[in-house]
């Protein structure tokens, strides 16, 4: 079986893979009050969701204990904020790239070791990949290992249903 | 370019399924649903479709557009007018590779066909592929025949504003005839009441205009 040491390594092999997408039986989605996520492909501990965030939305300083992660932008209007730090200004990019996509499309950001971050959504919702490296637990979504302030009820029901199964 | 949408599905599946989402108009949101548009060329598209746990959608038809659905992931009931809609339950297993065994499979939606949707426990995502023959696509959450999901697809497909004033109008007169004691009667002001249908009323006639032009 397909090994990789890091995320980075992970994503790298995805992409010159072609990007195939094979959203596992178990656990494949996870929905909570500001996104809607697809775990795409998973094979041992490595994962990658697709995130589909609902316009004007925001979380708070969170982070994923134990999960090694890397953002990859798709589209819509998105701000990541690491450490605590104030959201960046990407009001510059948000523009049409080439044939019609988003010219932030296929940018990463640097590796999340377990690290606090934030999310912001803008007007026009948004889209990204998350690559996921867990270190000690089966893969299932980052959204229900969380530690910072919740999201709502929705994403409380699925935290409260990955403890219980 | 291709053909019909049926060509299209099968060149975007053999060609590894190319993540290509747009700059314009990627992301949809309803009341138990987001869509995400993964790839778009001229008058076709594919998106995915992401459901929440026990949604359903009402029948429905996306006018012009010529359809068809690919099976991801979840527990998806996808049912079209006229056509055996075997239960689905049947085949919520995994298949050898550890995916769902429905994954990949695919039916047709033609043009006008009614088809409606319901969603188990786990949730459920899909892809849609469109050809749409009248106009530049957006997506096929705002064209929409039918009844829609709720008051957040209502807000999309313009229905918000109207639909809120005649249930305001409504309330309000609710609000007014509610009895305060047991032996208290109907209010004697048929204000309320008369805003209410006089919203409805105003509403009818504006469509009525529109279905002229």
């Amino acid at each position: 079986m397909k090994e990789w040491n890091e995320v980075e390594a992970f994503k790298d092999w995805w992409m010159a893979a072609g990007c195939p997408i094979r959203p596992p039986f178990e656990h494949p989605l996870h929905i909570t009050d500001m996104a809607y996520a697809l775990t795409i492909y998973r094979k041992g501990q490595y994962q990658i969701e697709l995130y589909i965030c609902k316009p004007n939305t925001q979380t708070h300083v969170h982070a994923h204990p134990g999960i090694e992660s890397l953002s990859v932008y798709l589209t819509g209007n998105l701000s990541f904020a690491k450490d605590g730090a104030e959201f960046p200004d990407l009001s510059q990019f948000q523009k049409e790239g080439a044939n019609g996509t988003h010219m932030l499309l296929g940018k990463s950001l640097e590796t999340v070791n377990g690290t606090p971050h934030a999310l912001k959504v803008n007007e026009e919702g948004g889209s990204f990949l998350l690559f996921q490296r867990w270190s000690n637990k089966k893969p299932r979504s980052v959204a229900t290992e969380y530690d910072g302030v919740t999201l709502g009820k929705k994403h409380d029901k699925q935290i409260e249903n990955a403890n219980v199964e | 370019m291709w053909n019909n949408v049926e060509e299209f599905r099968d060149w975007y599946m053999a060609s590894g399924m190319p993540l290509r989402p747009p700059f314009k108009n990627p992301v949809f949101v309803t009341d138990n649903a987001m869509s995400l548009c993964l790839f778009r060329e001229g008058r076709f598209q594919v998106e995915l479709y992401l459901n929440e746990p026990f949604a359903t959608s009402p029948p429905h038809t996306h006018p012009g557009v010529e359809s068809a659905f690919v099976y991801l992931a979840g527990n998806i009931q996808f049912n079209l007018e006229g056509r055996d809609n075997p239960d689905a339950q049947q085949w919520q297993k995994p298949s050898p590779e550890g995916y769902h065994m429905l994954f990949g499979k695919t039916v047709s939606s033609p043009d006008g066909i009614p088809h409606w949707l319901k969603i188990g426990p786990e949730g459920g995502a899909f892809l849609s592929f469109e050809y749409w023959k009248d106009q530049d696509p957006v997506s096929v959450t705002v064209n929409w025949n039918g009844d829609s999901v709720g008051k957040e697809h209502d807000k999309i497909l313009n229905k918000g504003d109207k639909v809120s004033k005649i249930q305001d109008a409504y309330e309000d007169w609710a609000e007014e005839w509610k009895p305060v004691n047991k032996m208290q009667h109907h209010p004697s002001s048929y204000e309320g009441f008369e805003a209410g249908w006089m919203a409805a009323i105003e509403v009818m006639l504006e469509r009525l205009e529109l279905a002229k032009t």
